[in-house]
């Protein structure tokens, strides 16, 4: 049985190797493909890579991580719009999650005090109204408590486009930032916008 | 923005109806909506109330009600000075009786109005479950 595998392992390998083909150098190595056709055209698309490459630095600085920007809001509603700087956005969240949440749980214990009653009461007219008495908040602390999972979900869905809004924005200030500053090193050599 | 809308309406929706479904669980071990081995003692019907009459030294009210025939252990009796007073619980009988018609002194102090409510109890293994309150009836005690 582990002969009939290796084999069939074997088999496999020299079939990949063999669908490979020859390496063509000619096309690795042909300057043309990029579209450059002098040597200036290469140092400028060279230059212009290691411009953006410093760009790109200076954006991985100022972005900020969506996935650090969930789990802030996961664990705080709202924070993670904080640290976009989308500030009402983040506030509006963070106070209809505490107040969803503060309204359930409100509710919730107004249920138990009487959930508590109807557990140790003995008379059925009691018995029923206790229940009755209970299960209302009840109700309401759970529909309380579903606009809050309804508005933490809706938190967590926009915190994904607000960081990627925000990133956007990041590279696009990066840029302008970059050009429209007044001293520029080009190929052409050092430029000075006045 | 309507793709968001119409993203959490329906989820809001549904939510919504879920949690408005949502029940306590009837815990309590007395609670025949909760336990199919428990039955409500029957209401206590046909109550009258009769006053001691005057002169007499140790003055009374004799209650008579008909006597329940199923998931009925004994009776609370309950007493008040106005119909829509808070009501006391005064005694406690078993079910017992020669007839169908439930009998029971009630010692007074002073004469004047009474009002009384009965109602029955039926005994179980987690505890004693008591029925609905009877209407209430009056006795007038003379001096």
């Amino acid at each position: 049985m582990i002969k009939t595998i290796l084999f069939a392992l074997l088999l496999l390998i020299c079939t990949g190797l063999q669908a490979q083909g020859g390496f063509d150098i000619d096309a690795f190595t042909n300057p043309q493909k990029y579209g450059w056709t002098t040597w200036e055209d290469r140092m400028n698309y060279r230059f212009d890579l290691m411009e953006r490459q410093k760009l790109l630095q200076i954006y991985e600085l100022e972005a900020q991580s969506v996935t650090g920007n969930v789990l802030k809001s996961a664990v705080f509603p709202g924070w993670g719009q904080f640290s976009t700087k989308y500030y009402t956005k983040g506030q509006v969240l963070m106070a209809l999650e505490i107040g969803f949440l503060g309204a359930s749980y409100l509710f919730y214990d107004k249920s138990q005090s009487f959930y508590r009653r109807y557990q140790n009461a003995t008379q059925i007219d009691e018995i029923n109204q206790y229940y009755h008495d209970a299960q209302v908040p009840y109700q309401y602390s759970m529909v309380f408590l579903t606009f809050a999972t309804v508005v933490w979900v809706y938190n967590i869905f926009d915190v994904v486009q607000t960081t990627e809004r925000y990133n956007a924005e990041v590279w696009q200030n990066t840029l302008k930032s970059y050009y429209s500053s007044p001293v520029q090193v080009t190929p052409e050599g050092i430029q000075v916008n006045f | 923005m309507l793709k968001r809308i119409l993203i959490l309406l329906p989820l809001g929706i549904m939510v919504l109806l879920f949690a408005a479904s949502c029940e306590l669980k009837r815990t309590n071990p007395l609670d025949p909506l909760g336990n199919n081995n428990i039955y409500t003692p029957p209401l206590v019907t046909g109550l009258t109330a009769t006053g001691s009459g005057a002169g007499v030294v140790n003055k009374f009210v004799e209650l008579k009600w008909a006597r329940n025939v199923i998931n009925t252990d004994g009776y609370y009796i309950y007493r008040a000075l106005a119909y829509d007073a808070a009501y006391s619980r005064i005694d406690e009988v078993g079910n017992i009786s020669s007839t169908n018609i439930m009998t029971r002194i009630i010692p007074i102090d002073s004469p004047g109005f009474y009002y009384f409510k009965v109602s029955a109890y039926k005994n179980y293994s987690d505890g004693t479950l008591e029925g609905s309150l009877s209407d209430w009836t009056i006795a007038y005690v003379a001096n």
